[in-house]
């Protein structure tokens, strides 16, 4: 217990003014000539004990009116914790007082002896036994700092994420957000600590004034790309607890949505937040259930994100819909629109970025009820060489609009050269054949152009005119020539399929092979092996994984095999992609290179041929010659684009990741003057998409070929242009970071596990004195209508409000 | 105010222009007069005239002589009254400095004894002290009025009394048929004062006892701690008076009902009087009881 205004409890020395009136100042009797003497002193003795008790009953009443009167404006108050300690403290007390009345009563009316003494006995006791258990209570329980009345530091996170960007007629997410915090800033009071904390990196700090504070909020959006909320949470209770200031509160304001808080909570990182500073009073406002429909857009599926020229690409995308009634069918439209291309923009002019324009390419309907998802079918047309940027979005508004829209890019590449080296004309065409698909070998549409050659004819080929070499059953002597070897450092690729004309061999470092040797061929009795992919996510086999219902390698058996084995323990030199299912054995590696240059082209090595077809390999594997041999198909097609690089997708970021952009070095950007022996800087302006957006200038050194953008945080097409130099890529969001799923409330409870976490969904219910106000338990109330009671018992007593009725009356 | 109460009266000085002030006025509120056929006798006939009452008429008379006569009667005389008057310090209380018990019973005797007068009485003063002072013998001359006044203003209440001795000897000392009339607080025991009552009552005599006490004693006025002192013992005693307010009413009326009840069982009339009472109420009831017994 402790008083607010402690110096007014010396207004308990007053009891002694009742006291020493009792005892010193006593009123004289009057003194009366009375003939009737005698019906008096029949009943004296009775009279006097009664007259006795009830002088020590006025003095205990008038003692107790000043005590309660002193008390109360001394304002009292008790820990939370000890509320129910008082409360029965309180009533043992009055257990006490109303025994002690009984004993009067019972002194008066003259009871028994046994009865009377009983009853003072208990009376006391009990009245003892409160004031000692009170006493003990007082000195020993948790003292309550005061101070607290005062400024408090506070922190309130905003949880700014993009589902804050949700907008109805009713529900303006973002306003409440800034609405709340500015509610809460406007009612601490003066001098205190206010810190403003959204979802940004910026690092947490207390605002100078209220003002900055508010200007703070006026500033917040909806952020794309945001740190954990637990990040956020322990920033701000980090800062609250180096306050000086006492009274130390943390106010989150969320919408509590899964996506938001899921990991946070499942990670179990909140509990130890709120324990570790135990002075700091935690409040998780709820903005409530989003009530609205919405439709949302999933990322785009492109079949081919490097389409061949004049190909027309097809792209789907889910729709779903929530917050619609379920009897209701809805109509969705999605419309599909390619940026234009030109190679002048974007451009500032007039200070105002002019972007490059777009035209909607197709459109589409759906029909969508209740609460359910449908797919969206929609072509891109034929396109230029070059990168393509585009999105597809609803027609309409809703009331989360950033899930509306979904940006990609495509890059139209020309056809790659392709050298298919084998000396079996049927295999050699079907492996141009399984590359080109679906178009013909001969089609000038086609991604590649597939040139064929035997081994003996490989002297006469320049290799440099081809972006890869496809090797069927080489022999060792080709894998091993130097001018494969130099191919390769030059940057071109290799595929190798090896076959029965290879030998086992172990020094191979300086060839193709890299650090692998050839240990020895293997033949696998009947049924044979088959390949078990590696989990991995290499860009071959990554897609192969994660086909819907698996590909059914053990379908396709393989009979014999080369079994491949690193030379040094060092794996780091190559990765196996596959290997042979009940054996160690590789069966698909991707040689790496030592060079540090990055021009190093790329090296993957199968250790079955293929496609087998041919006299001598047909009984090493039946991966082409099983029936329906899509899975063999689609291999070679991933290991053709993965040497090729074209499987595309370059282009397509997530917000909140790096953004590497490559730069050809130009001749031209360097300084033709040659004077300074330092490098040349080139200049780039990045354009982020945004109406309000601002061009960033990124200087490049002359040598550096790449340009890094640390975190693209803006969904949309973005821009990079330099000196002949333009390059654009889209930026999505991801699709679960507009998810409107929301965590139970009663998970959070469990989750920050603290008494001192408040869950509150009404602006007023916001704590804003600290957690030491809230522990506090006001007994003025209480206290004055104890102060009532004793004084209107001691009126009663001392008799001031009625007069006898028989006065006067009586004959 | 009524001309009656005591305070009016109290400003009348002389005591026998009081008794008459208190007599005329209360007759005249009478609308039939209490004393018709009250001890009188036959005098003489008279011849009737116009204006008499016609039960007066004496038919015997008629009979014989076939005229209207009128009969005339005479007061008995044989009625001696005697007013025994406390004179204990008790007596002398009042509480409002308005009228003491003492001048009230003086005032009330002294009515009684005008009334008396007219009607021819006797009529003796006695004062009982810690004996029994015949201070007048009984007369029915019309100057013993003034002497018995006299007297009664004279009189001053001090000492101790012992009331019922005095009343013994009261009895002792009557002969003749006589209404002895007590004015008295009869602060005293009250088992020997009724035995005395009874020892008057058996020598063939009757008593009226005025039991007058002060306004205070009945209705107890006190508030808070008061000390109380008895005027004759000079007892003293503190209490709590308004919580004993009701105790006190108690024990008084149980020590009215106490004489009430033991005077009716001796035919004695037994009057509850307080100082602020009227007199002509103190009379009326006096006079209504008296009609009752004759």
């Amino acid at each position: 217990m402790t008083f607010l205004n402690a110096t007014l409890a010396f207004g308990l020395a007053a009891i002694a003014i009742p006291i020493a009136l009792h005892f010193l100042a006593r009123r004289e009797p009057k003194k009366v000539v009375f003939p009737s003497l005698r019906f008096l002193t029949k009943r004296y003795e009775s009279n006097r004990s009664r007259f006795q008790i009830r002088r020590w009953w006025l003095l205990a009443l008038r003692i107790a009116t000043v005590a309660t009167v002193a008390l109360a404006f001394a304002r009292p108050i008790v820990h939370q914790s000890l509320s129910l300690t008082w409360t029965t403290i309180a009533i043992v007390a009055f257990a006490g007082v109303a025994l002690l009345f009984l004993a009067g009563v019972s002194f008066s009316r003259e009871h028994a002896r046994s009865l009377r003494y009983g009853l003072l006995a208990v009376s006391l006791a009990t009245l003892l036994f409160a004031i000692v258990w009170g006493g003990i209570t007082f000195f020993s329980g948790p003292k309550i700092d005061i101070a607290s009345a005062g400024p408090v530091a506070i922190a309130i996170v905003i949880d700014n994420s993009p589902t804050s960007a949700w907008k109805t007629i009713d529900d303006d997410r973002i306003t409440r957000l800034q609405e709340i915090a500015k509610w809460i800033v406007t009612r601490v009071p003066r001098s205190s600590d206010v810190s403003v904390i959204d979802r940004s990196s910026t690092p947490a700090s207390f605002a100078l004034d209220p003002a900055s504070a508010l200007a703070q909020i006026e500033q917040l959006k909806p952020l794309w790309v945001t740190q954990p909320i637990a990040s956020r949470i322990e920033a701000a209770v980090r800062l609250v607890s180096s306050s000086e200031l006492n009274s130390r509160s943390v106010i989150v304001l969320s919408d509590l949505t899964a996506e938001t808080w899921k990991r946070a909570i499942d990670s179990a990182e909140l509990h130890p937040i709120a324990e570790s500073q135990p002075s700091v009073s935690l409040t998780l406002f709820d903005l409530g259930e989003f009530q609205g429909i919405n439709r949302s857009l999933s990322a785009v599926s492109i079949s081919d994100l490097t389409p061949p020229v004049n190909s027309p690409v097809s792209l789907s995308a889910m729709v779903s819909v929530i917050g619609g009634r379920e009897s209701k069918t809805q109509s969705v439209t999605a419309e599909l629109e390619i940026v234009e291309s030109d190679p002048a923009l974007p451009v500032i002019r007039d200070g105002k970025i002019v972007r490059p324009t777009s035209k909607s390419v197709d459109r589409t309907s759906v029909q969508i009820k209740g609460n359910s998802g449908a797919e969206v079918l929609l072509t891109i047309p034929p396109l230029e060489l070059g990168t393509h940027m585009g999105f597809v979005r609803f027609v309409g508004e809703d009331a989360m609009p950033l899930d509306d829209i979904r940006f990609f890019s495509i890059e139209v590449r020309p056809p790659s050269p392709v050298l298919i080296v084998c000396d079996d004309d049927d295999e050699a065409r079907v492996l141009a054949q399984t590359i080109t698909a679906p178009l013909s070998i001969e089609d000038p549409n086609a991604e590649y152009r597939v040139d064929t050659v035997k081994q003996r004819d490989l002297q006469a080929v320049r290799f440099a005119d081809f972006d890869m070499v496809f090797f069927i059953d080489p022999t060792t002597e080709t894998l091993t020539s130097e001018l494969l070897s130099d191919y390769v450092h030059a940057g071109g690729n290799v595929l190798v399929a090896l076959g029965p004309s290879s030998e086992p061999s172990s020094d191979l470092s300086a060839t193709v092979l890299g650090s692998l040797e050839l240990v020895r061929r293997w033949r696998v009795p009947p049924p044979g092996t088959f390949f078990r992919l590696s989990p991995t996510t290499h860009p071959i086999v990554t897609p192969l994984s994660e086909l819907p219902g698996g590909v059914p390698w053990s379908s396709f058996r393989i009979a014999q095999y080369w079994q491949l084995q690193p030379v040094s323990s060092d794996n780091a030199s190559t990765q196996t992609l596959a290997s042979f299912a009940g054996t160690e054995h590789a069966a698909i590696v991707e040689v790496k290179s030592d060079s540090v240059n990055s021009d190093v082209g790329r090296v993957v090595i199968v250790a079955t041929p293929l496609p087998a077809l041919s006299k001598s390999t047909r009984d090493w594997n039946e991966l082409f010659s099983g029936n329906d041999a899509w899975p063999a198909f689609l291999l070679v097609r991933q290991m053709t684009d993965f040497l090729l690089m074209r499987s595309g997708g370059e282009s397509n970021t997530l917000v909140g990741q790096p953004k590497m952009v490559k730069v050809d070095p130009s001749d031209e950007s360097r300084d033709v003057q040659g004077a300074s022996p330092s490098p040349v800087v080139r200049r780039f302006q990045w354009y982020p998409p945004g109406e309000t957006a601002l061009s960033i200038p990124i200087n490049l050194e002359s040598d550096e070929t790449e340009l890094r953008l640390l975190s693209v945080d803006t969904p949309g097409v973005h821009w990079i242009r330099g000196s002949d130099f333009q390059q654009g890529f889209s930026v999505n969001l991801a699709d679960e970071t507009t998810n409107l799923t929301r965590i139970e409330p009663a998970a959070f409870i469990s989750a920050f596990g603290s008494e001192r976490f408040h869950f509150v969904t009404e602006r007023e219910a916001i704590d804003l004195k600290g957690d030491d106000a809230n522990q506090r338990v006001s007994l003025h109330s209480p206290l004055m209508l104890l102060v009532l009671l004793v004084f209107l018992l001691e009126q009663i007593l001392s008799n001031r409000f009625y007069r006898s009725t028989t006065a006067g009356g009586a004959v | 105010m009524s001309l009656l109460s005591p305070e009016s009266i109290q400003q009348i000085k002389r005591l026998d222009l009081r008794a008459r002030m208190v007599i005329r006025g209360f007759l005249q509120g009478l609308h039939s007069s209490p004393f018709h056929g009250f001890s009188v006798q036959f005098s003489e006939h008279r011849r009737y005239n116009q204006g008499d009452d016609p039960k007066l008429i004496d038919w015997l008379v008629y009979a014989k002589t076939d005229k209207y006569y009128v009969k005339r009667y005479e007061s008995e005389t044989n009625l001696t009254g005697y007013l025994a008057i406390d004179l204990s310090q008790s007596m002398g209380f009042t509480e409002s400095q308005s009228m003491t018990k003492f001048e009230y019973a003086t005032c009330l005797a002294a009515s009684l004894t005008y009334l008396m007068t007219m009607q021819q009485d006797p009529i003796g003063l006695l004062t009982l002290g810690d004996k029994v002072h015949a201070q007048l013998p009984a007369r029915s001359r019309r100057g013993h009025l003034g002497d018995v006044m006299a007297r009664l203003s004279q009189m001053e209440p001090s000492g101790n009394t012992n009331l019922a001795v005095c009343l013994t000897q009261v009895a002792a000392m009557l002969k003749h048929h006589s209404l002895v009339m007590l004015f008295s607080d009869l602060l005293d025991d009250p088992q020997e004062i009724l035995s005395s009552l009874a020892r008057i009552r058996h020598g063939g005599h009757d008593v009226i006892v005025f039991h007058i006490l002060d306004e205070a004693e009945v209705n107890f006025p006190y508030e808070g701690s008061v000390q109380f002192e008895d005027s004759e013992t000079s007892e003293t005693i503190t209490v709590d008076a308004t919580g004993f307010r009701a105790d006190y009413l108690k024990e008084l009326e149980a020590f009215r009902e106490t004489y009430r009840e033991r005077c009716a069982k001796l035919r004695i009339d037994y009057v509850p009087l307080d100082t602020s009472m009227p007199f002509d109420r103190a009379l009326t009831e006096y006079l209504q009881q008296r009609r009752e017994r004759f």
